[in-house]
């Protein structure tokens, strides 16, 4: 009885993984920016010859997709592949790829994911930045700092 | 979502609203000195919306669109309205410089024709410039249909020196000092994108553009088989500021169509500075929904490493 248990567990838990990752998500889009197109070459193999970032010269859009545990960083594979910049996108994962349908588009347009930050971790990295930003007017209009000029 | 009405032409325009936080007089023999202190709180972003087809769109919403402001995605506006078609300046450079001796007698018919043209423009928001031998020179301020009528403009003939960016730079900033802050203020240049001369680079040319919100329009002199870097330079100023490029002949009266066209359907957007980093910020409008929707605007605005 236990070893049937087990084997079942066994068959189901890649499944239930894989749904998981196969799920449809939701985000928001709080960046984007032109960047090198990364080349076809972009993987383990490229690495290790050296010639990871196979730049093609052309500007491929990179976005920053907040999600509720995780944040992306994605890049398109063209100049073309531009994403709304609706509030919600949905996306789902699929071989380290992520995959969102634009619209009613016949087929989801598919983004390499370039890194993957926990939550928390960016949200702290934000808020030093905006305190950081804050800090830096403050001084500008702060009377002592006008004196010591 | 969108009624398309006939419209060319968007375009742009940003402004840093400078929010004052001191000040003092700074007198000769008066020991105290008042320091003013400002900081740029909002951005003002003037632009153009047309479908697929290049129709003006005049019912957007500023839920279908979003500015991407030096990376930063925004989304909430604290400002969102249609333009006031009458605050329109409009700017003629004219380039009598040797450069364009071949094609001027084609030139002055155009520039002299897009001034019948601008009917619907008063007078006084109507300017012309001109630029041979080392100085750029004002021709006609709030009189210039006058003057083309009594055929008192001079339209000699093309000779000396090229100083293009210096005319540039130097009508920018003559059109800055006109009219009220929120007018859109275009420069039509007449030119074949070659400089000789100028004490300023194409660099500054584009940055004082910027500055004075000024957008450029660009009629390219050139014959079409011309190996010159000159069309690209005229490419490179509209597309830095919003405007664009015609070729000639009849260039001119297509660009007034288009910025009168355009000007229907422009909107002025604002929102809180979403990064106080200093340097160039790059300004881009991108649809959150509807996909065939496109969007001028010019390319960014200056925020000060300094706040002064």
């Amino acid at each position: 009885m236990k070893r049937t248990l087990l084997c079942i567990i066994l068959l189901v838990l890649p499944i239930a993984l894989s749904a998981q990752t196969h799920r449809q998500q939701q985000g928001t889009i709080v960046r984007m920016r032109m960047t090198e197109c990364l080349g076809p070459q972009h993987g383990f193999m490229a690495t290790m010859s050296g010639d990871a970032k196979g730049e093609t010269g052309q500007l491929c859009p990179e976005y920053v997709l907040v999600a509720d545990k995780v944040v992306y960083v994605i890049n398109g594979k063209s100049s073309e592949q531009l994403i709304p910049l609706a509030e919600e996108t949905r996306f789902r994962l699929h071989k380290n790829e992520m995959l969102i349908r634009i619209d009613d588009a016949a087929k989801e347009s598919r983004f390499r994911i370039k890194a993957m930050v926990l939550r928390p971790e960016w949200d702290r990295n934000q808020m030093l930045e905006e305190a950081e930003s804050n800090a830096m007017a403050t001084r500008h209009l702060d009377p002592s700092t006008i004196r010591e000029q | 979502m969108a009624t398309p009405i006939p419209c060319r032409r968007p375009w742009p325009l940003v402004t840093l609203f400078l929010v004052s936080a001191g000040m003092a007089p700074a007198s000769a023999g008066n020991p105290r000195e008042f320091t003013y202190r400002t900081d740029a709180a909002e951005v003002r972003l003037t632009f153009s919306a047309s479908d697929q087809s290049h129709h003006g769109v005049a019912n957007l919403q500023p839920s279908d669109f979003a500015v991407v402001d030096k990376d930063i995605i925004v989304r909430n506006f604290q400002s969102f309205t249609r333009t006031d078609s009458t605050k329109l300046e409009i700017a003629i450079l004219f380039d009598a410089s040797g450069s364009v001796s071949p094609h001027f007698r084609q030139e002055t018919a155009d520039v002299l024709n897009l001034i019948a043209q601008t009917a619907g423009i008063p007078d006084e928001n109507l300017s012309m410039f001109s630029f041979q031998e080392m100085q750029p020179a004002l021709l006609c301020a709030g009189n210039c249909r006058a003057l083309r009528a009594a055929g008192q403009l001079p339209t000699g003939r093309a000779a000396g020196l090229t100083p293009l960016f210096d005319a540039i730079v130097f009508a920018s900033d003559y059109l800055s000092r006109r009219g009220d802050a929120h007018a859109e203020k275009v420069l039509i240049v007449f030119s074949d994108g070659v400089d000789t001369i100028s004490r300023h680079s194409l660099r500054d040319a584009v940055d004082a553009s910027l500055r004075s919100e000024v957008q450029l329009d660009c009629i390219d002199l050139n014959q079409r088989s011309t190996a010159s870097q000159g069309p690209a330079v005229l490419r490179g100023f509209a597309n830095a500021t919003g405007g664009r490029y015609f070729p000639a002949p009849d260039g001119g009266i297509r660009a007034l169509n288009a910025i009168l066209e355009d000007f229907r359907t422009s909107y002025s957007v604002s929102y809180r500075l979403p990064s106080r980093a200093a340097g160039f910020h790059a300004v881009r409008i991108l649809p959150t929904h509807n996909r065939n929707l496109q969007f001028r605007s010019r390319s960014g605005y200056y925020y000060p490493n300094r706040v002064q």
